[in-house]
């Protein structure tokens, strides 16, 4: 990289590639935490109030 | 007044039900002799000492601070992890009042009492790390500094005080029997629920913007223009795992309150936190990395900073946030409490290391906090458990009272 311009094209494109490939991540990523199939839970316990 | 079956009971009949906990003084008093009562104790037994040592002698009798690290564990842990972590309060007051999910309602109050002691507690250690504590009311009433970051963290923690205040006083006049004034305070809830969101971005952001006058002193990994973005999603994620730790604890000591509740219910509720904390947390280390490529400072992460960085944001922000994930995704709660425990302390980690760990870091007189602020603080965070027990006690924070209708 000869002058400063050039850095910078570099430098900000790099960002712009990571944030466009985070973004892809992120979609990928909300379709798998709200995709997923529901099920039964297990039983709860029990007990007493004191300070 | 009326008791908890809501009958009209005298005070005195009243003093003995609610304050002692229906049993006689000497009942009440012998049952205080508990394992987590007898360790408190002795936390109080040295932690007051030191607080009258702080005051009578000063700062420099109780504390390592200089004037080149002015900022130490009373700022650090005590106002910027106490602040971020009592941000449960109005994440789930917007969830349940602003975004309708009504299904949450049962962690609202909780969360709110919780956010409340947060903040009152932080205003307390504030008391501690000022000079002249008296001077705290200056930036409301005195010397307003328009165009200083803490004059807007001074008013905005000041009136989101209040506004939890007032969003936690309907459980309270529950307790007291004051039925017109728990209209009036429930008439308020929208209107305070959207003026704490507002409160709350405002000084959870601002909090982060307080370094951003120092660009030379907190280390270039933590430092970023962005600081007060970063502070603000982290203070999200912190308050969504705060309330799945709190939720947790709180129905295993408190059990007889919740008996009632149905455990699958509380699961789902903590599941769907789980998926929140999940997608929050993935934006927040997408943020995070996208913070350190603007400042390009890719070969620090050769380092040992570095090695430190990449413990903070992999180990403490992606993987509980892939661990939130798979509990989402499986309904697997015990997944989700464990993500929100490590999310809870990569919070306090990243709150550490940009105030204190980082700040200086290539300075020979590094800042290390000294006994007595170690004290303090675990003092501070002692009466604010105690306090929040004393209240979960007898107020309906948990549960419903009989008379009213039911918040759970």
């Amino acid at each position: 990289m000869q002058t400063l311009h050039e850095y910078m094209q570099v430098t900000k494109a790099t960002e712009y590639i990571m944030a466009a490939a985070f973004l892809v991540l992120f979609a990928a990523y909300w379709c798998f935490v709200f995709g997923g199939k529901r099920k039964a839970h297990g039983p709860g316990q029990e007990g007493g109030n004191h300070d | 007044m009326m008791d908890q079956a809501g009958n009209v009971v005298t005070p005195a009949t009243w003093i003995r039900a609610e304050l002692t906990l229906g049993q006689s003084t000497k009942d009440y008093l012998r049952g205080l002799i508990t394992p987590f009562n007898v360790v408190a104790a002795a936390v109080l037994a040295v932690g007051i000492p030191v607080t009258i040592n702080r005051f009578v002698n000063g700062l420099a009798a109780a504390t390592n601070l200089t004037n080149n690290s002015p900022w130490g564990l009373w700022i650090g842990f005590d106002v910027l992890c106490g602040v971020a972590l009592a941000a449960g309060g109005f994440v789930m007051a917007s969830t349940v009042h602003l975004f309708g999910l009504k299904e949450y309602k049962p962690l609202v109050r909780p969360a709110i009492l919780t956010g409340f002691l947060g903040y009152f507690f932080v205003v307390i250690g504030l008391f501690f790390d000022l000079g002249r504590p008296w001077r705290l009311p200056y930036p409301l009433v005195y010397s307003p500094g328009v165009t200083s970051v803490m004059f807007e963290v001074a008013w905005c923690v000041s009136l989101y005080l209040t506004v939890q205040f007032l969003e936690i006083c309907p459980a309270a006049f529950e307790w007291l029997g004051f039925r017109k004034l728990r209209v009036w305070a429930l008439w308020l809830t929208t209107a305070l629920t959207v003026f704490g969101v507002v409160l709350s971005t405002l000084h959870q952001s601002a909090l982060g913007a307080l370094f951003l006058m120092a660009p030379g002193k907190v280390h270039p990994l933590w430092y970023s223009p962005y600081l007060p973005v970063l502070f603000f999603a982290s203070a999200v994620i912190a308050g969504i795992s705060m309330v799945v730790v709190e939720s947790t604890l709180s129905h295993r000591i408190f059990h007889s309150q919740v008996a009632h509740h149905d455990p699958r219910q509380m699961d789902r509720l903590l599941i769907g936190l789980g998926k929140a904390g999940a997608v929050v947390m993935m934006a927040y280390f997408c943020l995070k990395c996208l913070a350190m490529a603007h400042e390009q400072h890719w070969p620090l992460l050769l380092t040992p900073w570095g090695a430190w960085w990449l413990v903070e944001v992999v180990g403490f922000v992606l993987i509980p946030s892939l661990i939130y994930a798979v509990g989402a995704r499986r309904e697997n709660v015990r997944f989700v409490r464990a993500a929100s425990v490590i999310a809870v302390l990569g919070i306090v980690l990243n709150r550490l290391n940009v105030s204190i760990i980082t700040y200086r870091w290539y300075a020979p007189d590094r800042y290390i906090p000294n006994w007595q602020e170690i004290i303090v603080s675990l003092t501070i965070v002692m009466v604010g458990l105690l306090t929040f027990r004393w209240i979960v006690n007898r107020m309906p924070v948990l549960r419903d009272h009989p008379s009213y209708e039911p918040a759970h």
